[in-house]
């Protein structure tokens, strides 16, 4: 059987996820209800990549008939990764900042004291 | 007066001065001289203010949210003796009267953090605050699957261990769930004790609203998925 490159890909991509996911809760970064809510989530992605005829009903209920929903299925997939990605980001440089800014307000005080 | 040595109590503000030092003299009243502001960024005076009075305080250059003030104020406790750290809000909502009913559990040793259940007693909680709070509830429950009646409510008491413990790393109002949910996987021990709360028209103001509602589910979803 041959499989095209998006059902090895989409599948890859979503088991690398839930063994990242199996990392954190293996290190106690993560509960079992997180570890178990990961795996649907991107269980469900790999398996309608690797099955999509699966998906077939919800494609007929949407009204897409061509094999366009699974590049449109794909590319939500790839924005959506990106978009939380890139709000993963912001969120360490607004980190980052705050960091700095409770630091500076701690010496501040700190040298307030000592004086 | 009695005194309370062992009770740190803290208040982050932002562009409270027309309330800081109403609330700084019903701490003193109350018996509470360990006290600590901490000024997110003002731009109304309340550094002036607080430096003139010289009430104890902590400035942040600019504002970080309410989250980040208070674990800037959770590292200044390591740094002390303290047995109970208790935060409050600094806009008159809260009564400076509750804090030792609801540092007690700590005191006593039969909890690790302490939050104050505003529906408790019998206030005057504007219905859509209930409707937010709820919302927060059941969100907060999936996440962290502890369920509290009020997971929103910013008047809350800690232990040392749970000083220690919590690393808060949301800035904006995410940051009450997400202790709970940190509480939860470091297993402490979560009480609730019924508080007052007063609101004014002001306070209503600066509360969440349903934009800052939507905005903190997301984040704490996202957080919660990508983290």
């Amino acid at each position: 059987m041959e499989l095209p490159l998006y059902q090895i890909l989409i599948p890859g991509f979503c088991l690398l996820m839930i063994a990242k996911a199996f990392s954190h809760f293996l290190r106690h970064e993560r509960t079992l209800r997180e570890l178990l809510t990961l795996i649907l989530i991107w269980g469900a992605i790999g398996l309608a990549a690797l099955f999509p005829s699966a998906t077939s009903v919800i494609a007929g209920f949407l009204g897409i008939k061509s094999n366009v929903n699974a590049i449109l299925f794909t590319s939500i997939a790839f924005l959506a990764y990106l978009s939380f990605s890139l709000f993963i980001s912001v969120e360490n440089l607004e980190h980052v900042v705050t960091r700095l800014t409770r630091e500076l307000a701690l010496r501040e005080k700190k040298e307030k004291e000592q004086k | 007066m009695t005194t309370h040595p062992s009770i740190l109590v803290l208040v982050p503000v932002y562009n409270e001065a027309a309330h800081i030092l109403a609330v700084a003299k019903a701490l003193k009243e109350a018996g509470f001289r360990d006290m600590l502001f901490i000024n997110d960024g003002s731009t109304d005076g309340t550094r002036a203010l607080l430096e003139e009075h010289e009430i104890p305080a902590l400035h942040h250059m600019i504002n970080r949210g309410q989250g980040a003030a208070i674990q800037t104020g959770f590292d200044y406790a390591k740094t002390g003796k303290w047995d109970a750290v208790v935060t409050m809000d600094g806009d008159e909502q809260c009564d400076a009267g509750d804090i030792s009913a609801l540092a007690q559990p700590i005191l006593d040793e039969r909890a690790d953090m302490v939050v104050g259940n505003r529906f408790r007693h019998q206030n005057h909680v504007p219905f859509r605050r209930r409707v937010y709070n709820f919302m927060g509830s059941v969100i907060t429950w999936l996440l962290s699957g502890k369920f509290l009646l009020d997971t929103q409510s910013g008047m809350r008491a800690y232990s040392m261990k749970a000083v220690h413990t919590i690393e808060i790393e949301a800035n904006g109002y995410e940051f009450c769930s997400d202790i709970i949910r940190q509480a939860g996987y470091a297993k402490l021990r979560i009480a609730e004790v019924p508080i007052r709360v007063y609101y004014t028209q002001a306070s209503m103001r600066k509360g969440q609203s349903f934009a800052t509602g939507l905005n903190t589910v997301t984040k704490l979803i996202l957080r919660s998925i990508m983290r």
